[in-house]
């Protein structure tokens, strides 16, 4: 009721009073009584204008039937009109009420303080319930018995927690009408407090979103389906079974998907009998893109590899050539999708044990070395596929024994997770690795995955869980390779540079290429007086091994100290007369590759290859 | 090492077959001790076989310090294992190189 409304009604009453006084008016009295009654009796909430409203209207009464005698009965008559306007307007305002709760989607319902009886439901309720907000408080019976089975116990444990907490309810959940259809309705309920502030009773608004529901249903079933083609193109597409009768080595490899695919993927592929190539790779993102890039990427390397060998007629490609030409392919499109894939591209060669790859960012190799029982991890220095257009993409050798286990994994494997310890981790791969070197290349992986279903418990994965393991057959002592240790000190550099020309005059009598014994004696040279410079608790000698592979050969010294970058570093400036930093460029630009590994106890292996070019006796 | 001098350049003849991490620093106190404050020196290093990264190092400080008080380096007799890495680092930018101390002497002449 507004402030106009009463002005205009007080001045009525007055006017009215002012003829009853002035002119003895009988139906000025009438109007007087009506106008200010009516005032007076109108819902409104300031009490203080009301009772100096009833004080005047009284006032002006009192004189006017003491002036008007006669207008007793009028006025009677006007109070009772008076009365019934204010009545009319009480139920002006229940039309106005019934009017919403007919015309808006929500119902309106009270329920009891535990829930479980309605006792007031707005007509809106039909729409939904197909009974009436009697019906459902008369029946006497819960009226939850018209909810779902499916969906009854677990809104009676959110009613019972509401209640208890008296905390607002908030839930979702199937309503079965009397012709059995079922309908999807959101309730939220709210606590009415008296003025003790005890829950009397629950108010609440309900919602008809069978629509949105049925939508999220179709779009939850529509995820499904792509989880179930993502899946289908990961087997079919991306893994393989492994050719495991490459001579020379065992291998076993096994990817367990995650709850969305993440496009891990492995290739293995033989040039000739006693070589295997190994493709395993990591799509960045999920479902059916990552999957689809894992599969176009796969295909460009078989094709880099197609055409290459087209190419050449005369020899099998270089890892290096198939990484530079598949990434040639891929770069643009990568950069195109905004994507990237880590990768390893493996060369196992079983007749000479020789381990050639390319590193694109992947995580790292992990090599059990049976010699010394350890298990080293070897990281790359490359970047993923689809980063840079000029990447310059190097080969890596590394020389292997009968014995030794390599295993490539995916991330998957390391940051497996478990609520209360965390990932995974590289060291608990590590251990795992060494304590179960001695299984058959299938059975490892199996026996990986089921320690990381353990570890991760209910969880799941999160991403794609991917590991492929090579074991190198043979006996022991079949590898060549003559070893000797040198005390870590400077002064033994000149034996050293005499161990290395005469292993290498023993291992190839007739080669005449002193320039490339020069670079070998050159390179190793370096690398010893790096350790002795930068190595620490080496007192019992740092042991140097050259072996051959073929027509490469392989120097390596293990030494105790910090972990040391070993690779890529910049040529020092000659013009600026730099004195130091010119030992690593030398050993990069004079070896072939340099392959740098640690184990968890400190222990550090840098591995120098250099292609002789014509096989060793050995 | 051995010193001779020739009119004002002085010819430091290394009598070593190798400069290493192990010896590079004899070589450094030799070279400034028998150089002393010659402007013009000649290095006869035919008797080296090998040198490496910390033996380049001390080639480079000498003649920086040469460099320092007005004087210039000429080396002679570089052999097949040293040229190797001499040209890897590319050297021959800097210092001028001869077959023979004759070659670097007369050099200096003209």
């Amino acid at each position: 009721m507004g402030v106009t409304t009463y002005a205009l009604l007080l001045a009525f009453a007055a006017y009215g009073g002012f003829r009853a006084i002035a002119y003895s008016d009988v139906s000025g009295a009438a109007e007087l009584a009506v106008a200010g009654l009516a005032a007076t009796l109108l819902e409104r909430d300031d009490r203080r204008m009301k009772a100096a409203l009833a004080l005047v209207t009284a006032g002006l009464l009192a004189v006017a039937a003491a002036r008007v005698p006669s207008s007793i009965p009028a006025v009677i008559a006007a109070s009772v009109l008076a009365f019934g306007f204010r009545e009319r307007t009480r139920e002006g305002n229940s039309e106005a009420l019934r009017e919403v709760t007919d015309n808006v989607r929500e119902a309106f319902f009270i329920l009891s303080a535990d829930f479980s009886t309605v006792l007031y439901a707005s007509p809106a309720f039909v729409g939904i319930w197909h009974r009436t907000g009697s019906d459902l408080g008369s029946s006497g019976a819960d009226w939850r018995s018209t909810i779902h089975p499916l969906d009854r116990a677990r809104m009676e444990y959110a009613c019972e927690q509401a209640a208890a907490d008296e905390e607002p309810l908030d839930e979702e959940f199937r309503v079965i009408r009397p012709d059995e259809t079922e309908r999807w309705v959101w309730v939220r309920a709210f606590p009415i407090r008296d003025a003790d502030g005890a829950v009397r009773r629950n108010a609440g608004i309900a919602e008809d979103v069978t629509s949105r529901k049925e939508a999220e249903i179709e779009l939850a079933i529509a995820r499904d389906q792509e989880m179930s083609i993502g899946a289908r193109i990961q087997k079919r597409l991306l893994l393989e079974e492994p050719d495991i009768s490459t001579p020379g080595f065992e291998i076993g490899a096994l990817s367990l998907p995650s709850q969305r695919i993440d496009g891990d993927f492995y290739n293995f592929f033989s040039f000739e009998p006693n070589t295997v190539d190994l493709l395993i790779g990591d799509v960045m993102g999920k479902g059916i893109p990552a999957a689809l890039v894992g599969a176009g990427a796969k295909s460009t390397f078989l094709k880099a590899k197609v055409n290459l060998l087209l190419g050449s007629r005369s020899s099998i490609p270089k890892p290096v050539d198939i990484v530079r030409e598949a990434h040639h392919h891929l770069v643009e499109e990568l950069i195109g999708l905004e994507n990237f894939l880590t990768l390893h591209y493996l060369r196992l060669d079983g007749r000479t044990r020789e381990l050639q790859f390319v590193d694109c960012g992947n995580t790292p190799l992990v090599l059990y070395r049976s010699r010394t029982d350890s298990c080293w991890t070897i990281k790359g220095s490359n970047v993923p596929l689809g980063f840079l257009r000029n990447e310059q993409y190097e080969q890596f050798g590394v020389p292997l024994d009968p014995g030794d286990l390599l295993l490539c994994y995916s991330d998957g494997i390391t940051e497996a997770e478990n609520p209360d310890e965390g990932p995974f981790g590289e060291d608990r791969l590590l251990h795992f690795v060494r304590a179960h070197h001695g299984s058959a290349p299938v059975d490892l992986v199996q026996s990986l995955t089921e320690v990381l279903q353990t570890y991760v418990g209910g969880a799941g994965f999160r991403d794609d869980v991917t590991a492929v393991a090579v074991r190198v057959t043979g006996f022991a002592g079949e590898s060549a390779g003559s070893t000797h240790t040198f005390a870590a000190t400077f002064a033994e550099l000149g034996s050293l540079r005499g161990f290395v020309r005469h292993e290498i005059s023993r291992a190839y009598p007739s080669l005449s290429a002193p320039e490339l014994e020069d670079s070998l004696v050159l390179a190793a040279n370096e690398i010893f007086s790096n350790i002795v410079e930068h190595g620490a608790g080496n007192a019992e000698g740092i042991p140097v091994e050259i072996s051959t592979r073929g027509d490469t050969m392989y120097l390596q010294m293990q030494y105790n100290g910090e972990e040391f970058d070993w690779v890529g570093h910049r040529n020092p400036e000659i013009e600026k007369m730099e004195e130091r930093g010119y030992g690593m460029y030398i050993i990069e630009q004079l070896a072939d590759s340099v392959v740098y590994c640690r184990d968890q106890r400190g222990a550090n292996v840098v591995w120098l290859s250099k292609k002789i070019g014509v096989p060793s006796l050995q | 090492m051995h010193v001779e001098r020739k009119d004002d350049i002085r010819i430091l003849t290394l009598e070593i077959d190798h400069l290493d991490s192990g010896n590079y620093t004899a070589f450094k106190s030799d070279f400034e001790e028998l150089a002393g404050d010659a402007k013009r020196v000649v290095m006869d290093i035919q008797s080296l076989k090998f040198v490496d990264s910390a033996g380049l190092g001390s080639i480079l400080s000498v003649l920086r310090a040469l460099g320092e008080r007005g004087g210039s380096l000429k080396i002679a007799g570089v052999t097949r294992p040293v040229e190797q890495l001499f040209t890897l680092v590319r050297l021959p930018r800097i210092i001028d190189m001869y077959p023979t101390v004759h070659d670097a002497v007369r050099a200096y002449q003209q």
